[in-house]
């Protein structure tokens, strides 16, 4: 069991209470949720570890896996073991939680008090700073353009499909760790144009997906097969072309839905191989 | 100069990439794939979409303590931190109202997967107990738990402790993202903020290195019934409506994530406040376009962006 130095989380109800008086005590605690989120990282990292790590062994010494006491690798090496794989729907039915329990007995004994130390080192920003509110939101056009590297094209291999299985892909079969599969040259995609199926409960929609000189130059619903009309997801096709362009690395809120349009682009891509 | 490696997958509903900008050892396409199996493993345990996740099987057990995997008793532990730090305006137990929504298809199979439990507006975070020391979860009402604001960032930051020692790297879950080290131009890595409404155009570009950005927009998945979006105010039951989007800068992408939808419900003045208690730095952008900051923010706007504004 975690000898952790965590504040007590979700008191039973009527317990302890008094969340409106919250506040002052999160002024005292100025760190809380950071701190108590990256202990939350940390512990799940470090038993992932300790169940591949188990699994791992399991192969070797089945008696022994399960018994195997935490001798606590850290949670920064490099995880090699195999790929992580987590079983608790893999059971069936409400009872089926050998996993997590398994999981709970070693449960990460660095975690807990590394977190603390790591994000009381966190630079924390001064907010020091003169408070101005910048002008109601002109927005930045954005046009320096430092054009990234790789233009970053949306979806590059869906690497843990099975090869050439399209997208939608294979539900949660276990990705093998490594595909190995050869890196791939900046321009993935072979010129031309290419059609994909995506389903969704609504009806299918075809995309099609026009690539010239390995990027994507264009990317339309061309048939929409749904019982409402494509309009409410139209906008997402310039989406597409957008998240090529190279004045950032990424654009925070870009949410791409993995709707219908979203596969058939995908499987569109995959045959542009 | 080092190309990057980029690997691209679908989970938790959007499109996951980790981009490897460091050295290549030769490792990079499994490392990169090791990054990406963490988000299914977390989606396995926290999906309220799917009937068999470990979340659902929790509604089979209310009243009665459940034993959690570290994943869904972290993750809930979280949420319910986040919930009381902020007085109920984050609230992990809305599942039957999003179901109720319409929010209440799997991704993946377009299937409708409701748990059947009746919508109880009642129900809050104070019904759910957790114990530390039998790692349980109790519900002490019929509910169901909706991880949708805390899994997604879990899901990059176990990503991203996978990828520590590679020191250069970003992870991009949807727009959420944590940027580590420099990108391929040896820069902190360039981040546009999206405007909510002209979704072409960034309100802000930053300058970003070890750190997460997470942006929740009321542009991102309207609601299927066509009454708002998926941002609800858990104390009203309905879509919260005196935000555009909330971009919240982190040291971990849960708590991002988390707080992100949390000052969206809580509105420009005391979500910044909110935000500025917790020691995070944000963007609120109201509908009618009005802008909130912390005063952090301005350490991490792109100088060339400043001056050319």
């Amino acid at each position: 069991m975690p000898t952790s130095p965590r504040p007590p989380i979700g008191t039973p109800p009527g317990g302890d209470g008094a969340p409106a008086r919250e506040k002052a005590g999160l002024a005292r605690i100025p760190n809380n949720l950071l701190a108590i989120g990256s202990a939350a990282v940390l512990t799940i990292y470090g038993a992932g570890f300790q169940r591949t790590r188990a699994a791992a062994d399991k192969f070797s010494d089945e008696a022994d896996a399960h018994a195997r006491p935490s001798s606590t690798p850290s949670a920064s090496t490099t995880v090699a073991a195999a790929p992580p794989r987590r079983t608790p729907t893999s059971g069936t039915g409400a009872g089926s939680l050998a996993p997590a329990a398994l999981a709970t007995a070693p449960a990460a004994p660095t975690a807990p008090s590394a977190p603390a130390a790591a994000i009381a080192s966190e630079p924390n920003k001064p907010a020091a700073a003169n408070i101005t509110n910048d002008s109601p939101s002109a927005p930045s056009p954005a046009i320096v353009a430092a054009p990234v590297v790789a233009p970053a094209p949306v979806a590059a291999a869906p690497a843990s499909a099975p090869t050439s299985a399209p997208p939608p892909p294979a539900p949660k079969a276990a990705p093998a760790p490594a595909p190995h599969e050869p890196e791939r040259p900046r321009s993935q995609w072979h010129d031309g144009s290419y059609t994909g199926w995506g389903t969704s409960r609504h009806g299918d929609i075809e995309a099609t997906v026009v690539i010239a000189d390995g990027h994507i130059v264009s990317a339309q619903i061309s048939r929409c097969l749904t019982r409402y009309s494509c309009s409410w997801i139209a906008h997402l096709q310039q989406q597409v072309v957008v998240r090529q362009s190279a004045d950032v690395d990424f654009v925070s809120g870009a949410t791409q839905s993995t709707n219908a349009f979203y596969y058939a682009v995908v499987e569109a891509l995959n045959k542009s191989r | 100069m080092t190309a990057a490696f980029e690997r691209t997958t679908t989970a938790m509903g959007t499109l996951v990439t980790v981009r490897i900008a460091g050295e290549d050892a030769g490792d990079r396409p499994v490392r990169a794939q090791r990054a990406l199996d963490w988000f299914s493993r977390v989606e396995e345990c926290c999906s309220r979409f799917d009937p068999s996740s470990e979340i659902r099987q929790l509604v089979n057990h209310v009243g009665h303590p459940f034993a959690a995997s570290e994943i869904l008793f972290e993750a809930t532990r979280f949420a319910i931190a986040v919930a009381r730090a902020s007085d109920g305006a984050f609230d992990p137990t809305v599942g039957t109202t999003m179901e109720a929504r319409g929010f209440d298809v799997a991704w993946r199979s377009g299937e409708r997967t409701p748990s059947r439990l009746p919508v109880d507006d009642t129900v809050s975070w104070r019904d759910v107990e957790l114990d530390e020391d039998e790692h349980t979860i109790t519900l002490h009402r019929p509910l169901v738990l909706d991880l949708g604001s805390v899994a997604k960032g879990l899901a990059i930051d176990l990503a991203a402790a996978e990828l520590t020692d590679i020191g250069n790297f970003a992870i991009d879950a949807g727009g959420d993202l944590f940027l580590a080290g420099r990108n391929m131009h040896h820069a902190p890595w360039a981040v546009g903020v999206r405007h909510p409404r002209d979704l072409d155009t960034h309100v802000a570009r930053l300058r970003i290195s070890n750190a997460a950005v997470c942006t929740s927009g009321d542009y991102e998945r309207p609601s299927p019934l066509g009454d708002g979006h998926h941002i609800m105010d858990p104390r009203v039951g309905i879509s919260a409506s005196r935000v555009a989007s909330v971009t919240v800068i982190a040291p971990r992408a849960l708590v991002a994530d988390a707080l992100a939808t949390a000052a969206f419900v809580l509105g420009p003045d005391r979500g910044i406040a909110f935000l500025e208690r917790q020691r995070v730095d944000g963007i609120i952008i109201s509908p009618d376009l009005q802008r909130t900051e912390t005063p952090g923010m301005r350490q991490y706007y792109d100088t060339a962006d400043v001056t050319s504004a």
